[in-house]
């Protein structure tokens, strides 16, 4: 008889720690969604479409003028900005320069930006060859008037193509591009 | 804009380049660093540069790229402590260091300065000029390579066991081709203890002939002529 009670609570052990994992388990997958990654992570505050940024310097000429297809603030931390243009007017109005990127991040202060991928620069001036540079994760530096690369980068002049890593621009040294070393060019002359 | 239609818009743009940069007309360029100035119209290479254009080199601290603002040609000036420069036209090699290179790319003109900038020359045969200048002037296409300096000094080896020859004048003009040195302004030519003065004095290289006048072809000139051999 006494075995019987023995078995008998044994099993009835084994039944109840099995209920009671599951039980554990059913709680552990309501929880779950509830847990999910994407709920921790911030969320922007604004979110602007096809929007244009203009900074103005103390006469009202535009210095910087932002254009981003998509710009998403998030509070306290910085702002992301996808497909955009920069254009950075040089001092003396005689030339600007077009920075384009599929993606960018701009400090909570707004004084640097860091352009993502690929970045295409090009220099127009009247008069003469437009420059036009390709590079990658480029980081401009308002406060500074300076823009500066570590990645390879290739620059095209009329028939002259010069090749390096590094580049690097001085907003206000109108016309002035540099490659920072490794350098290599060809130039045709007819 | 997408990754791959930025890579396809510098090739495109880079496109017509391809088979250009191939031509004679192309100018390489290696350094540590560049920078380009659209508004003065100038790219600057500092840093070891190394410059090569179809026969010439020229091996720098800085180099400048410009045209010329009335004809458009091209215009390379290089500086250095000393800098290098090395040619090879139709079997002459000329190399040789001064601090400072200008070479019109059109024309094919190679100013050097130094103080002073040294030069060699050598031919097919192995006949060697080798001496220095002020101020050298080396015309590619003609192979013609005009000096000047206080004094140009020149020294010829022959190529066989002939003993050299060695000169200095204030101006000194060398036609590559013709084989023909002349040295004016106090030219003072020496060989085998001999020496040889005159205001003017023609050199020919292939010949081993010295002529020594004030004009080579007047019929009142004196002559000095001395047979090597």
């Amino acid at each position: 008889m006494k075995e019987i009670v023995s078995i008998t609570a044994t099993l009835g052990l084994i039944l109840a720690v099995t209920l009671f994992l599951n039980l554990l388990e059913q709680s552990g997958q309501q929880i779950a969604p509830t847990e999910k990654p994407g709920t921790a992570e911030p969320q922007p505050d604004v979110q602007i479409r096809n929007a244009t940024i203009i900074k103005t310097d103390d006469f009202g000429y535009h210095k910087y003028h932002l254009h981003a297809e998509r710009v998403e603030h998030y509070l306290q931390r910085s702002t992301e900005l996808e497909n955009l243009r920069l254009i950075v007017g040089s001092a003396s109005n005689e030339s600007d320069w077009l920075l384009t990127a599929e993606a960018g991040w701009m400090d909570a202060a707004s004084k640097q930006l860091l352009l993502h991928g690929e970045v295409l620069v090009n220099q127009r001036k009247e008069g003469s060859e437009d420059i036009t540079g390709l590079t990658r994760d480029m980081l401009v530096d308002y406060a500074n008037t300076l823009a500066y690369s570590s990645a390879p980068a290739t620059l095209l002049n009329g028939q002259n193509m010069t090749s390096g890593t590094g580049l690097f621009i001085n907003f206000s040294r109108p016309g002035k591009i540099s490659l920072l070393s490794r350098v290599s060019g060809t130039h045709v002359f007819e | 804009m997408s990754s791959s239609k930025f890579t396809l818009l510098l090739l495109l743009l880079a496109l017509p380049l391809l088979p250009v940069a191939e031509e004679k007309s192309a100018v390489r360029v290696e350094a540590d660093n560049v920078v380009h100035d659209e508004a003065t119209g100038k790219v600057t290479y500092s840093g070891n540069v190394v410059v090569t254009r179809g026969e010439m080199q020229l091996l720098s601290d800085t180099l400048v790229i410009t045209r010329d603002r009335n004809t458009g040609e091209g215009i390379i000036t290089a500086t250095g402590e000393p800098l290098k420069f090395l040619t090879n036209s139709e079997g002459q090699t000329v190399t040789g260091d001064a601090s400072t290179a200008t070479y019109q790319v059109d024309s094919r003109q190679l100013e050097l300065l130094g103080s002073p900038m040294n030069f060699e020359s050598v031919d097919a045969s192995g006949q060697k000029l080798n001496g220095s200048a002020s101020v050298a002037r080396y015309d590619m296409e003609s192979s013609f390579l005009s000096m000047s300096g206080s004094p140009v000094r020149f020294r010829q080896t022959p190529a066989g066991d002939e003993q050299p020859i060695m000169g200095t004048s204030s101006k000194a003009d060398y036609d590559m081709n013709q084989k023909l040195l002349v040295l004016s302004g106090k030219a003072t030519v020496q060989q085998d203890g001999n020496t040889v003065r005159n205001d003017r004095i023609v050199f020919n290289l292939k010949e081993s002939v010295i002529t020594a006048g004030a004009k080579a072809n007047a019929k009142e000139r004196v002559e000095t002529l001395l047979e090597l051999e």
